[in-house]
């Protein structure tokens, strides 16, 4: 089990490129937008990606530049195996703490 | 598609201040096309700026320790420079060394002693006021050229040590009056950032076209 678990930040990120078939800045920010109702900035999402590619839980590639984005390229990224491992240790751990809650049990106050 | 196009100054400000993310501009292009507004672009934009990359290694804290003290050697230097010979211009005796400023100086004094006291007096704050945002400029325009060019990967930081920077040419500033003061240090960080960006600018069209080229 890895030491260090993800942020949830960080795991939104992770989940989200999962999600989303072509996995670039705008999906990915949309998917956490959509599914979470919390808008994200671009610039933070970017920065995490970085950080999450560092740490060898992303792979990226740049696709071909497009005139819809000022002949900019997009930037793909895929989650590696590493960062599967790192996504379902988290999940163990947020799962294993959410258990037998009395408070989190139906009719709980 | 949108008809209205994403506000050129905040894409400025971005090409000045977010290093080395051509993707993360043309998501912002991209989504503001489709169904964003120039708020949102804006809150974007201030954004990417806040939220980039912390530095982690120790080689590039030290780069910019030493970028930072050579920006405060270099404008300081040109604090005293500008305040000594405002100082002068006022008051004392010209710098012998610099002949165009002895030019200035004895034009100066010709024009004083034409008008009489109270209207030299004016004159003299007139023509001080009106020099030093203009040497603010010619001051700030090599410095922040020289920076740019010389660490292409610190915008933010390298703006922030001069805007501190700014500071102590205020604060050297002597017999001005207080708004010129204002306006001379308003001036010196506009020329600065200005200087700045235009170096950015021409960093990157150089890099696209070696990239085309290649």
């Amino acid at each position: 089990m890895s030491r260090k678990l993800l942020t949830d930040f960080e795991l939104m990120i992770l989940l989200a490129v999962l999600r989303v078939s072509d996995a670039y800045g705008v999906p990915i920010a949309r998917e956490i937008e959509s599914t979470t109702g919390r808008s994200v900035v671009l610039g933070a999402v970017y920065a995490a990606l970085d950080r999450l590619e560092e740490r060898g839980f992303l792979a990226s590639s740049v696709g071909d530049p497009t005139p819809e984005r000022g002949g900019r390229a997009r930037r793909y990224f895929r989650v590696t195996a590493r960062g599967l491992r790192a996504v379902k240790d988290t999940q163990r751990a947020l799962v294993a703490l959410w258990s037998d809650l009395p408070e989190l049990k139906a009719g709980g106050a | 598609m949108k008809t209205q196009h994403p506000s050129r100054l905040a894409l400025a400000i971005f090409d000045c201040f977010v290093m080395d993310n051509e993707p993360l501009k043309g998501d912002l292009i991209e989504e503001f096309d489709i169904r964003r507004s120039q708020w949102w672009l804006w809150r974007q934009v201030i954004g990417a700026v806040v939220f980039q990359p912390r530095l982690h290694s120790l080689p590039e804290r030290t780069d910019l320790v030493v970028l930072g003290a050579a920006v405060l050697v270099l404008l300081s230097f040109e604090a005293v420079f500008i305040t000594n010979l405002l100082h002068h211009l006022l008051v004392g005796p010209p710098l012998p060394d610099i002949t165009a400023y002895l030019f200035i100086r004895e034009s100066f004094t010709a024009q004083s002693a034409r008008l009489g006291p109270p209207a030299s007096e004016v004159f003299r704050t007139a023509l001080a006021s009106m020099y030093a945002p203009l040497i603010a400029i010619a001051a700030s325009i090599p410095t922040a050229w020289l920076i740019s060019k010389f660490h292409q990967h610190h915008y933010a930081v390298s703006r922030g040590a001069f805007a501190l920077s700014v500071m102590v040419c205020t604060a050297l500033s002597l017999d001005l009056p207080f708004g010129i003061q204002l306006l001379t240090t308003f001036v010196f960080i506009v020329g600065l950032v200005m200087s700045g960006c235009v170096a950015t600018t021409i960093d990157h069209t150089v890099d696209q076209r070696s990239i085309r080229a290649a």
